[in-house]
């Protein structure tokens, strides 16, 4: 049935099929989010059964809680109500304010980076290409650096300077591509990607400048925010990327059909009654806004991107009805299970040492690095042989 | 609805490509902004048309065609003659400098995409082989126009995907995954994607080059049935004079971008109107006894070897 890939396969996806599978993964990644708030760096001494238990004001075992360490403070063996009064807000603070929402904005983050990833692929009909090739990534990274170095962190309506000014670097480097592009011929992709690094090359010479130009303080948070990382985030921002992505992702998928067609050739796709230069365009906006807005908020985490959308066509294929909701699933899950190795792994690293380690991070794309290369890797390997 | 004035100059083009409202541009009273319905008479007219790039402002035409359901149309020419501009201009996909191209009466530039897409099917050269699609799945693509919503075929659009692959004998390959087939099977599955279109008028770009002789006859052969069972258009860019002698009703002869001659096989494809374009000498040799018209045959040297 099936010559080119393994037993997942999804070769002509009967749409009840699809749906089942889509669900099992929706489910999937909810299952995550329930265990989020039990998961984190802090050696906070609940697991996500007390968490939810105390974000909806149930009541936890006392006895069993005696037994925790740094619950029962006064060591009389006994939970007070203070005890238990300052247990439940510590589960609620911590689980919800800062450990959900972290998953959260891993999940959102995610989905986007693979979404467009997978897009841009396909897009530029180029295996490398993902939304930071086009030098949004430099483009905002050369914003905030701008935005760190003068310190502008004052936040209107919500938004901090910094993540500001990475959005507008983004954008003015995507827009500055696009006319670049599209004043030569049609929109023709090899000049876009052409244009883009060229770009993006330029931006990381303006920030070594600018780190060249900073203090010791200043480079250390320029470094810092290069890696890429999910930590500057309270429960308004992370909530805040939500309302830019779903259209995005709707946008997308919705867009799926369309891409297939564009596969067949610029021509074929045309004929067949595919708007093309109006489907570029809207993608590459699209994937702009949604890709700026990450950079904005976390850095450049590029690898998903990149990765995660080979994995799904080497699992399940290239036809864009899979591949687009299958990276955006996986790219969700990927990201919240790296951020998860990332806390946990400086816990288990300080234990290891006996040092205190616990509320540090390691950045995330240093997990994503270390665990989707070499999964990567074998896949490729495997499709290979 | 107040009629605009139906002046006799077409009424200018909706600037830029707004896609959706271009739909309601063209409901002028005069045109038809539903989908065309089957034309009794001609499909697909050329008005006086004229094409040109930007360096080459006159590159093609002045161009005057009717096709009619069920013909089949061979364009043939040298290499650089605006065949495949032609083809490409009578796909839609690209606007004409003047003149028109209507398809039943309606201007084809002002069609929206997918309803054009709908009528008109158009086979590039070239099209992709590297797919990891299944067969069935490529033949299915065919069928995007007629589904606006939705991410999945209906039984419906299975049923006729189907048909067009019986139609074109790729039925058995249904399963198979469309990169591990010949260069001849592939284009019978791009053809039966194209028929799962539903047009009524199919336009193919030298389908029949880099196949081997019994797919050459094969493609033909097909075309023709096509043309005859589903009353489809059917124009052929090829540069093989003598298949498009035997298999197709008209021949448009062109030269540099300008109609040397066009009419029945019999009257275009002959040594004394092909060897001026061509610029080779040409022997006609009589196909058994002249009874199934002469086959063309390069014979001497081309007369002028710098082109």
């Amino acid at each position: 049935m099936c010559q080119t890939h393994g037993s997942f396969c999804m070769n002509s996806p009967n749409p009840r099929q699809f749906a089942l599978r889509l669900a099992l993964a929706g489910i999937g990644l909810a299952a995550l989010l329930v265990l989020s708030p039990g998961i984190g760096t802090e050696s906070a001494s609940f697991g996500w059964r007390d968490a939810w238990r105390a974000y909806f004001e149930l009541p936890i075992d006392r006895a069993e809680l005696a037994h925790r360490p740094l619950v029962d403070w006064s060591a009389d063996g006994v939970i007070s109500d203070e005890e238990y009064a300052a247990f439940v807000r510590i589960a609620r603070h911590i689980g919800f304010s800062q450990r959900f929402t972290r998953s959260l904005l891993a999940l959102q983050v995610g989905v986007t980076l693979a979404l467009c990833g997978a897009t841009f692929q396909v897009l530029f009909r180029n295996p490398l290409a993902t939304p930071y090739t086009l030098g949004i990534a430099s483009g905002g990274s050369l914003g905030a650096l701008v935005g760190l170095r003068w310190g502008w962190t004052g936040v209107i309506l919500g938004v901090s300077g910094v993540a500001g000014a990475a959005f507008g670097g983004a954008i003015a480097v995507v827009t500055a591509v696009y006319f670049l592009a599209r004043g030569s011929r049609r929109l023709s992709s090899n000049e876009l990607l052409l244009a883009g690094v060229t770009l993006g090359l330029f931006c990381s010479a303006m920030m070594m400048f600018v780190t060249s130009v900073s203090n010791e303080r200043e480079t250390f948070f320029i470094v810092r925010w290069m890696m890429g990382s999910l930590d500057p985030v309270r429960s308004i921002e992370g909530a805040m990327l939500l309302p830019l992505m779903i259209p995005a992702w709707i946008v997308l998928v919705g867009s799926s059909r369309a891409l297939n067609q564009y596969r067949l050739g610029d021509e074929l796709a045309a004929a067949r009654g595919v708007n093309v230069a109006r489907l570029q365009a809207v993608c590459v906006l699209v994937c702009t806004l949604a890709t700026a807005a990450v950079v904005a908020h976390c850095g450049p985490i590029g690898f998903v991107g990149l990765v995660v959308p080979h994995i799904v066509t080497l699992l399940f294929g290239s036809d864009c009805r899979i591949l687009l909701p299958g990276s955006a699933l996986l790219g969700g899950a990927f990201l919240i299970l790296c951020d998860w190795g990332s806390q946990l792994a400086m816990r288990a690293g300080g234990w290891a040492t006996n040092q205190q380690l616990g509320s540090a991070t390691l950045p995330i794309g240093v997990v994503t690095a270390i665990v989707g290369v070499p999964a990567f890797l074998v896949l490729l390997r495997a499709r290979r042989t | 609805m107040t009629a605009r004035d139906p002046a006799a100059v077409p009424p200018p083009l909706p600037r830029g490509n707004k896609g959706g409202s271009a739909f309601h541009a063209t409901n002028d009273g005069r045109l038809s902004d539903a989908a065309p319905r089957h034309p009794r008479g001609v499909a697909l007219q050329l008005h006086d048309f004229r094409f040109g790039f930007p360096r080459r402002p006159d590159f093609l035409g002045p161009v005057s065609l009717a096709v009619q359901p069920g013909d089949t149309w061979a364009i043939i020419g040298p290499n650089g003659a605006g065949k495949s501009t032609l083809l490409r201009l009578m796909a839609g996909l690209l606007p004409p400098k003047s003149g028109a191209i209507e398809w039943s009466g309606t201007n084809l530039s002002k069609l929206p995409p997918r309803a054009r897409a709908r009528a008109i099917a158009f086979l590039p050269q070239r099209s992709p082989t590297d797919f990891d699609l299944t067969v069935r799945e490529v033949v299915l693509m065919g069928r995007f126009p007629h589904r606006s919503l939705g991410l999945f075929e209906s039984a419906n659009d299975h049923r006729i995907a189907e048909e067009a692959m019986r139609t074109t004998a790729v039925l058995l390959l249904a399963d198979r995954v469309f990169s591990t087939l010949s260069g001849g099977e592939a284009q019978r599955v791009h053809l039966a994607a194209a028929l799962a279109q539903q047009p009524k008028l199919l336009l193919l770009d030298e389908p029949t080059a880099s196949l081997d002789l019994e797919h050459q006859l094969g493609i033909f052969e097909l075309l023709r049935r096509i043309a005859n069972q589903h009353a489809v258009a059917v124009v052929v860019v090829t540069h093989d004079v003598n298949l498009a002698a035997r298999y197709c009703d008209h021949v448009l002869l062109l030269d540099d971008g300008r109609v040397a001659a066009v009419g029945s096989p019999r009257e275009v494809i002959t040594p004394a109107v092909l060897e001026p374009v061509y610029r080779v000498g040409l022997t006609a040799v009589p196909l058994n006894g002249g009874g199934d018209g002469d086959w063309i045959v390069p014979c001497a040297k081309p007369m002028a070897a710098s082109a």
